[in-house]
């Protein structure tokens, strides 16, 4: 799966401490999802599109 | 799964010198001052105790990690813990059968540091060496297995 958390936290000038905080999880992990390294789960795919407010379909894409 | 809130006040990693530094007290009392623990029964009531005191930290501990954390601890666990099982098994099997000698020695290395009266013969001080030596390696691998995990997860696709 694809994401664009980079550019969307870019685009808010928050970085992934901002973020991992905003999300109640840690840099780290932030990290691994920002890099397609881990998929999130539903609730956490919910949480971080509710903290952008987008929808999951425009921050998550299918594919490599 | 989220976290009770009261196990939110603390941080993660918090909840391991919590559970572990009482057992490591009681170790260190129980070396150094063996006549403070007479009458505590430790190895009968203090120690089940502090183990189940540790297990239910370790629960607060799990319960504060994200997802991303746990899914770290989970896959390492299930690799590295069962590949770190198969090596000491290997490793066990191989020197009992290539060489039964050097079990022996090692058992007799062990006995070498034991006072005289603390009661350890060596056959008991070998299965608790056996267990020992299959816990490390399984924590070794799960280690290493966690540590390679978060590297490629960290490094960019």
């Amino acid at each position: 799966m694809n994401n664009r958390i980079r550019v969307l936290r870019a685009e808010r000038r928050w970085t992934q401490a901002d973020l991992a905080e905003r999300l109640g999880i840690s840099r780290n992990s932030v990290m691994a999802i920002e890099n397609d390294r881990f998929d999130p789960s539903l609730p956490l795919a919910f949480a971080i599109a509710e903290v952008f407010g987008l929808t999951i379909e425009q921050i998550f894409q299918r594919g490599g | 799964m989220t976290a009770p809130p009261i196990l939110r006040k603390l941080p993660s990693w918090s909840y391991l010198p919590l559970g572990i530094l009482p057992i490591l007290l009681l170790a260190a009392v129980a070396r150094l001052h063996p006549a403070a623990l007479h009458g505590l029964a430790p190895f009968h009531g203090l120690l089940p105790l502090l183990t189940i005191w540790a297990c239910a930290c370790s629960l607060g501990w799990w319960f504060t990690l994200d997802e991303v954390s746990q899914q770290a601890h989970k896959i390492s666990w299930f690799w590295g813990a069962s590949a770190g099982l198969m090596i000491a098994l290997f490793a066990a099997i191989a020197a009992a059968l290539l060489s039964p000698g050097l079990i022996e020695a090692l058992v007799g290395q062990l006995t070498l540091p034991l006072r005289p009266d603390s009661g350890w013969r060596p056959e008991p001080l070998a299965f608790v060496f056996g267990v020992m030596f299959a816990a490390i390696a399984q924590l070794a691998a799960y280690s290493v297995f966690w540590l390679g995990w978060w590297a490629v997860r960290r490094a960019p696709k």
